[in-house]
């Protein structure tokens, strides 16, 4: 080495962090310098990859706000004995390791990503830590039990000789990777139950960050298209002479049956191109389908026999012979998804391999469309994936990779395809619309014993992954939340009849659990009215005393002061639901001025065992619960002569800051295995509400959105 | 269409339809991503910049209408160092999936630049345009109360 160089190292030698705020996030340094020695990569696994210069922990899941970007690596952090700051985190590529045990492939979804890497990212922390160790007690000639690690560097306890992970590389990579692991036990986590601060969000307030629609690759084009307006409708022809005069538009071209595309150099070139097309549709055989229609449907299907979900005791007996049967209809409606960054997808394809940078929480499904269209070979589909600008199982669907993948395909050239918001809207695969007719018989003691729910709704997994039908063809995402219930019920009867009809239905936050929790929580409301007993003091009397569920509904009652004296006009409601392996129950302090409910308060407790970031867990819950009251307050997707009614935030109203209540979090403290959090908020909030309001108004509510005559 | 714009503080020359928006004249060709598309009809407040510190949706401004307003991005707020509202901003957490955020923190800069201690109904009315999908309202009013008091302490 020249001393030119040396003086160069020197110079070079430290550079410190920038800390963005106080107690901030720092994005990894440089090392003071060491010699130099030929670059060789640690990379025992997936996550783990270590330089010379850096230690990089890996991402497959997709980052959507639920925090997964940090939670992750914390797993990987604790045992690998490094701080977040230490570290780099990356987001990976489409990857066989990155699958989920219960998908069997990659996605993020079904809150289960910390369910699913929990042991095994801690397991790959703590054998690449003890890979360290053991290169560090080689090159020092003594036992790997004297030497301990701590925050990237592994320490001779005897000797107080250091080296720090990054000077270990060329020595680890010769130590076979052990094949046993002991993990740490909660007492001595320092990371896992912390509030770290999340990776991302320095990135996002400084509007660094890379979301799919803002991908950017040289000679990149713009493409946005023209769906078909009416469902089961098809393309018959279109003249695209005047969308070819709008200066900045390259091409126009049919993409599939229902799909226009309009190529441009810029989306608002892309937009008039669109708009400026004419397009002959072949309506099809549902253009007259309207939500009369769909209601009728939904009614006569009901009158069927439906697949039976659930039968314990004798609950349809009971309820023929009961003398008293208490009984309603429920009813709830499509919903959009609304992710505040609309559809959108980058492909460019070469003659070897296809890129594909989607906002995506299916990365295995991209690798399987992008292979159909092109001819080529799955693992020669490299998929990036950039920050999701909302997910809520929107991005579980790849039907706008496909029309990006195919329009790059056909025009040789890298293209960028961003859907409108209207098309967003009325392109959705929506959360179901279902209808429920519900019987219950309470004994002389005003105990439930007798169960009955009757479920019209369409089957989600018949479309997307059959494997998960049941053996008799029912689809667990029908009945989500209205099966295994938590209380204590002798007679219990729940079936589903499973109807098709022309909309696209998909998975929607909490999915069978955002209409289930509202039908069979406000059915339980009802009848502890009709029982003339406290809400809670009902729900209590059908749960395991000091069970998960009764402690959490008594912690409810707790923090939300419940049943304690309320202003003229205000009420409390309750509701408990279990979902994804976690509890969460809520009370809801409202009132209602000139038939507009005002939600001032929300408390919110969840169990869901040992938790790794509580300040996510918090975000989470807070969001799941605006993300609700949306939904309850005021959303619905309209069909009208075979379309989709509503198209932009003008007509699908979401909830903004003057409407959002008070919310309060509490979790419980727990040393269960974790469940889910991200979709947990949801499910309760609209029974919650739905009981609240019957309070007021006396009449209970069956139908969401709310609406007060 | 030659326009000359001041974005940030810095003289730009585009040469575009003078219908296009701000928000796609930003994105499009001056690849300046952090101001976002999420309705294209003033709406959601995704696309939220300041003109002449004012407040604006640039979904809704044709770039021929600009002229000489100085337009302030999300960008050029942290030119030389961060801006109090997004160090506030990041104190609080209050991101979730961040789409919504940057206009979102250019409405709370707007805001506070008129009303340096704003209530919480300052803030409702102030930040009622911008829509958050994700849920982070709690956090957002706890947030611009932060910066307020940073704001002072000076």
């Amino acid at each position: 080495m020249s001393a030119n160089e040396v003086r160069q190292l020197n110079r070079r030698a430290f550079f410190s962090v920038v800390a963005l705020a106080s107690g901030g996030v720092a994005f990894g340094f440089v090392l003071p310098a060491t010699p130099l020695s030929r670059q060789e990569t640690f990379e025992p696994n997936a996550w783990i990859k270590i330089t010379e210069k850096e230690i990089s922990i890996v991402v497959g899941q997709s980052e959507m706000g639920q925090g997964v970007l940090t939670a992750l690596p914390m797993l990987v952090a604790e045992e690998l004995e490094v701080t977040l700051e230490q570290i780099n985190v990356k987001q990976g590529l489409a990857k066989k390791a990155f699958f989920t045990a219960d998908a069997g492939e990659q996605t993020t979804g079904a809150s289960d990503s910390v369910n699913n890497f929990w042991q095994p990212l801690r397991e790959a922390g703590a054998r690449a830590r003890e890979m360290l160790i053991q290169s560090a007690a080689n090159i020092w000639s003594v036992e790997p039990s004297s030497c301990y690690a701590k925050k990237g560097i592994v320490h001779d306890r005897l000797h107080g000789r250091k080296l720090r992970y990054q000077e270990l590389v060329s020595a680890v990579v010769r130590i076979p990777i052990p094949e046993h692991v002991k993990l740490k036990t909660a007492k001595d986590f320092q990371l896992i139950g912390t509030p770290v601060k999340r990776v991302d969000i320095p990135a996002k307030v400084l509007g660094k960050a890379a979301f799919g629609i803002d991908t950017m690759l040289p000679g990149l084009k713009i493409a946005s298209v023209v769906h078909c307006p009416t469902v089961g409708g098809q393309l018959r022809s279109f003249s695209d002479r005047e969308a070819l005069l709008v200066p900045g538009v390259i091409d126009v071209l049919r993409v599939n049956s229902r799909t226009v595309a309009v190529v441009a150099d810029n989306y608002w070139a892309a937009r008039k191109g669109c708009d400026a097309l004419h397009i002959d549709w072949d309506e099809g055989p549902f253009a007259r389908l309207d939500d009369a229609a769909l209601e009728r449907m939904f009614v006569e299907a009901a009158s069927q026999p439906g697949l039976v979900a659930e039968d314990h005791g004798n609950a349809r007996k009971i309820i023929a012979d009961a003398k008293k049967v208490h009984k309603a209809v429920y009813q709830v409606p499509y919903l959009a998804h609304a992710t505040m960054e609309p559809q959108n997808c980058t492909v460019r394809v070469h003659a070897d391999r296809c890129e594909v940078w989607a906002p995506t929480q299916v990365q295995t499904r991209v690798q399987k469309v992008a292979s159909e269209i092109t001819g080529l070979d799955p693992s020669q589909v490299i998929v990036h994936t950039p920050y999701l600008g909302g997910g809520f199982g929107r991005r579980l669907e790849v039907d706008y990779v496909e029309e990006a993948v195919r329009i790059a395909h056909k025009l040789k050239r890298p293209i960028k395809l961003i859907w409108s918001r209207e098309d967003d809207t009325r392109n959705d695969f929506y959360r179901p619309r279902t209808y429920n007719e519900l019987s219950a018989v309470l004994d002389s003691n005003d105990r439930l014993i007798a169960w009955s729910h009757h479920i019209v709704a369409q089957s989600i997994y018949e479309r997307w992954a059959k494997q998960y039908l049941k053996p008799n063809g029912r689809d667990p995402s029908c009945t989500g939340g209205a099966i295994d219930s938590i209380y204590k019920m002798p007679n219990r009867y729940v079936d589903c009849v499973q109807i098709k009809t022309p909309i696209d239905v998909g998975f929607w936050r909490s999915v069978g659990n955002s209409q289930n929790a509202f039908i069979t929580e406000s059915f339980i409301n009802e009848l502890a009215t009709a029982a003339n007993v406290d809400p809670i003091t009902f729900r209590l009397s059908m749960l395991k005393r000091g069970g998960r569920a009764s402690m959490l509904l008594e912690s409810i009652a707790r923090h939300s002061k419940w049943g304690r004296p309320l202003p003229l006009g205000h009420a409390q409601g309750v509701a408990i639901h279990r979902a994804f392996g976690s509890l969460c129950a809520q009370v809801v302090e409202l009132s209602i001025h000139d038939n507009i409910i005002h939600v001032h308060t929300v408390h919110c407790a969840i169990d869901c065992g040992q938790i790794v970031n509580p300040d996510t867990v918090r975000a989470q819950l807070e969001g799941g619960v605006v993300f609700a009251l949306s939904a309850t307050l005021y959303d619905e997707i309209s069909i009208d002569k075979g379309g989709v009614v509503q198209g932009n935030f003008n007509d699908y109203r979401m909830l903004r800051i003057h409407e959002s209540p008070r919310i309060h979090t509490y979790i419980e403290k727990s040393d269960k295995h974790p469940g889910g959090v991200g979709e947990l908020g949801v499910p309760p909030l609209a029974p919650a509400v739905a009981n609240a309001v019957f309070r007021l108004t006396g009449q209970p509510v069956r139908r969401l959105p709310i609406r007060l005559s | 269409m030659k326009i000359s714009l001041k974005v940030n503080g810095s003289a730009q020359s585009v040469e575009v339809e003078p219908d296009m928006p701000l928000l796609w004249v930003l994105r499009d060709v001056l690849g300046m991503m952090g101001t976002k598309y999420g309705c294209g009809i003033a709406r959601c407040g995704a696309c939220t910049v300041l003109v002449n510190g004012r407040a604006g949706r640039s979904c809704v401004m044709p770039v021929s209408a600009i002229k000489s307003a100085e337009i302030t991005t999300i960008e050029g707020l942290s030119q030389n160092q961060m801006h109090t509202v997004q160090a506030a901003w990041i104190e609080t957490q209050v991101p979730q999936c961040g789409y919504c955020q940057t206009g979102q923190i250019m409405s709370a800069v707007a805001i506070l630049s008129q009303i340096p201690d704003p209530s919480d109904d300052d803030i409702d009315a102030g930040m009622a345009g911008n829509i958050c999908r994700c849920g982070t309202y709690p956090r957002i009013r706890e947030a611009i109360h932060r910066a307020s008091k940073m704001m002072h302490k000076g």
